[in-house]
């Protein structure tokens, strides 16, 4: 099933893509799709290890248990810093 | 009565617009944040605000509710700036206000708090030395 990824801020930049449209498989769950951007985007895995990394899906933030579905806007956020 | 937006915004509108809701209102808090010219010992040229277009919006929405909800207040407003800003420009500003004074205090600082954990907003700080995203809030 194809999803939406939208990469932000730092992460855009050590990715060097703004966005990018994967193929998964139905039921991945997010920890699984945070191996998935690990292998995709290597220069990523350091900031997914150090817990740097938050996932939104469809513009709520996501827990790690949680289920993308066809179609789900992925949001891959560093922390945040505005203020 | 929440905006992100890239142009400047100004602190006697933004509070007039805010007396205008209710003549009720008795004292009014605000919190105007601004770019430093230092950080980190590193002189700052400009600072860069990215925005999740969609989620900020909706998150800035929720915090307002929320505060509105968890403190004795009658209106309030949040503005953000996204882009470029060079120091000593305006950032952010939130205007608390209420029948009296400690509930719009203790509002006004709860939404700026609340506003650096939770709204998709990223900072780049552009340096003599190098350009630099910030992670931490204090």
């Amino acid at each position: 099933m194809k999803i939406k990824v939208k990469l932000f801020a730092n992460l855009k930049d050590l990715a060097g893509v703004p966005e990018f449209e994967p193929d998964i498989k139905e039921g991945t769950k997010v920890s699984d799709f945070m191996l998935i951007i690990c292998e995709k985007f290597p220069a990523l895995k350091d900031m997914v290890e150090t817990r740097r990394v938050f996932i939104s899906i469809n513009q709520d933030m996501a827990g790690k248990e949680d289920t993308l579905k066809e179609g789900d806007e992925i949001g891959l956020l560093p922390p945040f810093s505005g203020g | 009565m929440v905006r992100i937006q890239k142009e400047d915004f100004s602190i006697d509108e933004e509070v007039k617009n805010i007396l205008k809701t209710s003549k009720s209102i008795g004292g009014v808090a605000t919190f105007l944040g601004t770019a430093r010219d230092i950080s980190k010992g590193k002189d700052i040229e400009m600072i860069s605000f990215e925005h999740y277009h969609g989620m900020a919006e909706k998150k800035l929405k929720e915090l307002r509710d929320e505060i509105l909800d968890n403190y004795d207040i009658i209106e309030l407003s949040i503005v953000h700036r996204v882009g470029d800003v060079k120091p000593g420009d305006n950032i952010v500003l939130i205007v608390a206000a209420a029948r009296h004074r400690a509930a719009a205090f203790d509002a006004c600082r709860s939404c700026i708090d609340e506003l650096k954990r939770v709204v998709p907003i990223w900072k780049k700080e552009i340096t003599t030395e190098g350009d630099y995203w910030v992670e931490e809030h204090p």
